[in-house]
């Protein structure tokens, strides 16, 4: 991908096309010839975290609008949006997964998809309000993981 | 598209049912997967593997999947012990930190190593597909 190439899907919010996006997505970052394939490996679990949140956004709003997905190449830095059109959430609402040895934790099945992507790239950025969420995920997919 | 991008097959050794995963596991394929491992559940089984080797991805929709698995083992008695060859798989477990609650064994043969005997188990379901 050479720089400022642009990637735009817009997909119906269904859990079937979460594979597709992160497909599509991994392998247009990996035309950099300097992307590292673990840096691309956190990149596909980060865009799955982000479609997946989506996908359930929209399946709360039963609303059949497209998520939009955006790549973007600067150098080798990869930068992903992810809009969805669904009822938005509070940010300081986002419950903490327990301490994995809890009782408590083995009923934590969900939740774990906003602290991921926090961990996986670069930056994590969140906008979100009543008519929906904006993820934005930031990753030099040149440099070795943290 | 439709349908999931998963798919799963059962063999018993010893008094271990051991699940194998081909596919992605992510939100659209965990559904399959619960419904697999819950059926091994019902037929009796207690003890059971998760040997994801045929597996190259999984996010969190399919960790959250596997630890609900251990909460409903444990509330039987019984012992779940993971497959989980890959580093990129792996990774996701320890940035979920749930490399403190499972073994993420290489291959099966270190699984079924390190599980041993398991205990007796419920007695054999109607269609015998039971320890």
């Amino acid at each position: 991908m050479s720089v400022g190439d642009e990637v735009i899907l817009r997909v119906p919010a269904k859990s079937d096309y979460v594979a597709l996006v992160r497909v599509v997505l991994a392998a247009a970052a990996s035309i950099d010839p300097d992307s590292r394939d673990d840096r691309i490996d956190d990149l596909r679990v980060a865009v799955s975290e982000a479609v997946t949140n989506a996908v359930e956004a929209h399946q709360m709003n039963g609303t059949d609008s497209r998520i939009e997905v955006r790549c973007v190449t600067v150098e080798h830095q990869v930068e992903v949006t992810v809009r969805d059109r669904g009822p938005g959430f509070d940010p300081d609402d986002v419950v903490e997964a327990p301490d994995a040895e809890a009782p408590d934790r083995l009923f934590f099945e969900n939740g774990l998809g906003l602290p991921l992507m926090r961990t996986l790239v670069d930056r994590t950025d969140v906008e979100t309000g009543d008519d929906g969420t904006l993820v934005r995920l930031i990753i030099d997919t040149s440099i070795e993981p943290a | 598209m439709d349908g999931v991008q998963i798919g799963t097959r059962v063999s018993i050794h010893g008094d271990w049912s051991v699940t194998h995963v081909v596919g992605d596991l992510d939100m659209a394929s965990a559904p399959a997967l619960r419904a697999t491992v819950l059926q091994q559940l019902d037929d009796g089984w207690t003890h059971l593997v998760l040997d994801l080797t045929g597996s190259d991805f999984i996010d969190s929709s399919g960790v959250g999947v596997i630890v609900g698995f251990l909460r409903r083992i444990r509330s039987r008695a019984g012992r779940l012990e993971l497959v989980v060859p890959l580093p990129e798989q792996r990774r996701i477990f320890e940035l979920c930190e749930l490399d403190r609650i499972f073994t993420l064994h290489a291959d099966l043969d270190a699984a079924i190593a390190a599980a041993g005997p398991s205990a007796p188990v419920a007695a054999p379901a109607a269609d015998g597909n039971t320890p």
